[in-house]
């Protein structure tokens, strides 16, 4: 019998004790090295400087934090919106007209980004086909393809991206898995396309389960589906912003946020006096178009359009009678000559989610950028997402996760307490025993180690099933973040700290050992053998 | 291997704090080979006067020399290695050694190589089986543990179907047997028994005493064995009463004697 024989046969015989021991060993040091990991992985992950733009645009007064969310990760709601007009300054390549601001000596590319309709609990993204390499007659960009990633950039597995304005669609790689959309054949029927799930709806907002969707009238196509980016951007369905335009509710949304601004409620202003508050918001009532105008009288004369006949209604929009009866919104927009979608809302009316620019240069340009939109430009902030997103592992993840191993550190020595105790009891119960293995020869000394040894062995499988344990654990909380960001985590990685602490853990086990191994030490043989 | 003891005192506190000499013994030999019962009223030390041959109980002044010279090297093969540090490495044929100088861990390293002690009642521990426990009386020397000589000792004792028994499913004399096998797993030079056979019916205490001493004289081992039993202590070629020998228990005795006569 050598020294682990002896150990492993006297654990065995309190095998409940041990194994109960043992267990509270693996929770500490699970939740310890769960904790580890996915703080580590998670800096990795929300942390990360490798974004493919540098600067992020959004609302002025919304927080950083969430504008970097909703953008990056696609969580979170919106912060809010900025004019068109501003992407378009961004985002041109020749000089600007009078009085536009010339961004192009700082700005390499920028991508607009909408966000506001889903389909199927999937968030649909306005945006330009630049963010697949493309520009808006549909050629490919040379050299300055829009980067999601360092040196990353969107491929499409089949199909092509879409017209800026024409009501098609990019969709990520999970969408297409997952909703099982196909890409949009030509030589079909629309219907036939429809049954395919080559075709697709957009939901107003997010809906809850209980909440009826409010489902807009355009029909997109599906022309492209894109490789998996391994981010949040494959559960993401891309349209042209301008197709989100053509949504007579967004319209609507954009004159209601217009008067909120100017804090008039919408719903009290009468029809005859829509004009002229218009006006008084910039907004010329000439150009809105009579679609929204009539929905706008609709909502402030509601005990009008509620009595039978609906007079109102026939003075207002006689030609569009057919369409308010089909309880459908009506058409918010027109397409051209060349098929292509012009939206009734006008464009200065438009607005975007945010703005996604790659600066150019070494970082003295995103400097200037930055300055402008704090300084200069107030219609909008500017940030860095990778600075964002450090800032907030920095104060929120590192702080909270610190107090958790904090806790798990006392878990695992409430464990050690417990291996105290159950060898204290154990060597109480066991004292005849100890004084026999005296009187085969063992010395004190060994029977100090072999109490120690079966403490720190019982730290040793514990800890090492914890450390097993706790890999599976940020194992699971990888597939939930599979899931709400698209992004896991290396769950199987591990670093230095981590066999440090089960180093750490078996040395304490081994010590909570060394109480009940120094009872056992001064155990008195003689009259221990007595005792029978 | 002989024993010598010599001028060898043990003194108990007794719970008033009045010292009480157990053990008070001028001179005693057993010779190599020898077989000697002890006999001795119960409370006259028997059991003390043992556990400090074996040095489990350190003596307070006197020698307990194990002698063995003109013996052959202790049992340890050639071209194996003594363990370290202990300082019975003295006790070649050539040398006695005084385990009452040692230090307990000496003692404890000693009594492992070289002592079997039987007890009366078995003491096998619970969670090993029969094998395992002849094995672990062999875990201490700092030798190999010698497997066929472990299952050759339950043949002897005629256990060789219950080497994978665990104590519990053992009968009393059963158990003793494995205890007898596990004293002598390590060829030791002298064997101690306390009582081996008090827990026993007359016909198995006879057959668990056969087994000693035949055992005894195949390994070499001298034997001191106590026992309340004269049956058993005369079959022993010597029978050693300690009230004879020790003083402290004459004096013991002396003391009750004078307080009958008063009363
Ligand atoms: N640790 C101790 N402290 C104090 N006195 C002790 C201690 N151990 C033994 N004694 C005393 O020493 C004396 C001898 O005890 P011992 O056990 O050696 O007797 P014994 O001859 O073996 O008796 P028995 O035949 O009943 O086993 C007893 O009077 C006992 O009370
Ligand atoms: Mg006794």
């Amino acid at each position: 019998m050598n020294f682990l024989q002896i150990i492993l046969k006297q654990m065995r015989q309190r095998s409940l004790s041990t194994w109960l021991t043992m267990l509270s060993v693996l929770l500490g040091v699970g939740l310890a090295v769960s904790i580890m990991v996915l703080r580590r992985e998670g800096q990795n992950l929300f942390a990360q400087t490798d974004f493919g733009y540098d600067i992020l645009i959004g609302p002025p007064k919304g927080s950083p934090l969430q504008l970097t969310l909703n953008t990056v990760y696609h969580m979170d709601q919106s912060p809010g919106v900025i004019p068109y007009a501003l992407y378009e300054d961004m985002s041109r390549k020749t000089a600007p007209p009078a009085g536009r601001p010339d961004y192009r000596p700082w700005v390499k590319n920028a991508v607009s980004f909408m966000v506001g309709d889903s389909y199927n609990g999937r968030r649909i993204v306005g945006t330009s086909p630049l963010l697949f390499g493309f520009d808006d007659q549909g050629q490919r960009v040379t050299g300055e393809a829009f980067q999601y990633r360092k040196d990353k950039s969107y491929e499409l597995a089949t199909g092509r991206a879409f017209h800026p304005r024409k009501f098609e669609a990019v969709i990520g790689s999970e969408v297409a898995e997952r909703e099982h959309l196909t890409l949009y054949d030509d030589k079909l029927s629309e219907g036939e396309n429809e049954k395919r799930l080559a075709t697709f709806r957009a939901t107003h907002g997010m809906p809850g389960p209980n909440e009826k969707p409010d489902i807009h009238k355009p029909k997109w196509h599906v022309v492209g589906i894109l490789k998996p980016t391994h981010t949040a951007n494959d559960k993401v369905l891309f349209v042209p912003v301008v197709s989100l335009y053509a949504i007579a509710e967004h319209e609507e949304g954009m004159i209601d946020q217009a008067l909120m601004r100017a804090k008039i409620d919408p719903g009290k202003v009468p029809p005859e006096k829509l004009d002229s508050v218009l006006q008084s918001l910039g907004i010329d009532p000439q150009k809105v178009p009579e679609s929204l105008k009539k929905k706008f009288k609709l909502k402030s004369a509601k005990p009008a359009a509620a009595a039978p006949g609906g007079d109102l209604l026939k003075d207002v929009a006689p030609a569009k009678t057919a369409a308010a009866e089909s309880d459908e919104d009506p058409d918010a927009f027109h397409f051209d000559d060349k098929g292509e979608i012009v939206p009734d809302l006008p464009q200065e009316e438009w607005t975007i989610s945010a703005i996604m620019v790659k600066s150019r240069g070494d970082g003295f340009q995103a400097q200037q950028i930055m300055y402008n939109f704090k300084v200069i430009d107030d219609r909008a902030t500017a940030v860095n997402p990778a600075s964002v997103m450090r800032q907030f592992f920095d104060t929120f993840l590192s702080g909270s996760t610190t107090l958790l191993l904090i806790i798990s550190a006392m878990v695992t020595v409430v464990a050690a307490v417990s291996i105290m105790t159950t060898i204290y009891n154990s060597v109480a119960a066991r004292r005849r025993e100890i004084a026999i293995l005296r009187a085969l020869g063992a010395t004190r000394t060994r029977i100090l180690s072999l109490i120690c040894f079966e403490a720190a062995l019982i730290g040793l499988i514990g800890g090492l099933a914890g450390f097993v344990a706790g890999h599976l654990l940020s194992g699971a909380g990888s597939i939930y973040l599979q899931q709400t960001l698209g992004e896991g985590i290396h769950w199987l990685q591990f670093d230095k700290w981590e066999f440090i602490y089960l180093g750490a853990v078996v040395f304490i086990a081994f010590l909570a050992g060394l109480v009940p191994a120094l009872k056992a030490y001064t155990t008195p043989v003689a009259t221990n053998l007595a005792a029978s | 291997m002989a024993l010598h003891l010599s001028q060898l005192k043990k003194n108990y506190t007794g719970p008033d704090g009045s010292v009480v000499s157990v053990i008070d013994i001028d001179n005693l030999t057993i010779a190599d080979g020898e077989q000697v019962a002890l006999i001795g009223s119960s409370g006259s030390g028997k059991t003390t006067l043992l556990h400090m041959i074996a040095g489990i109980v350190a003596a307070d002044t006197g020698r307990i020399e194990y002698d063995f010279s003109g013996m052959p090297p202790d049992g340890i093969a050639p071209g194996q290695a003594r363990p370290a540090g202990i300082d019975y490495r003295g006790a070649t044929p050539q040398h006695k050694t005084d385990i009452a100088r040692m230090t307990e861990a000496n003692r404890d390293v000693f009594r492992g190589s070289h002592v079997g002690y039987i007890f009366q009642t078995h003491h096998l521990l619970g969670g090993f089986t029969a094998l395992e426990n002849v094995l672990l009386g062999m875990s201490f020397t700092g030798r190999k543990p010698d497997r066929a000589w472990a299952r050759r000792l339950l043949d002897d004792v005629g256990l060789s179907d219950r080497r994978d028994y665990k104590p519990e499913k053992l009968s009393v004399g059963q158990q003793q047997r494995v205890a007898v096998a596990r004293a002598l797993a390590n060829r030791p030079k002298l064997v101690l028994a306390d009582e081996p056979t008090g827990a026993l019916d007359p016909a198995t205490a006879q057959q668990v005493l056969e087994l000693i001493r035949k055992l005894c004289v195949e390994v070499g081992a001298s034997l001191l064995l106590v026992t309340h039993d004269l049956d058993i202590a005369h079959q022993l070629p010597r029978v050693l009463s300690l009230s004879e020998i020790n003083r402290a228990s004459m004096a013991a005795k002396a003391a009750a004697r004078s307080q009958t006569s008063l009363a």
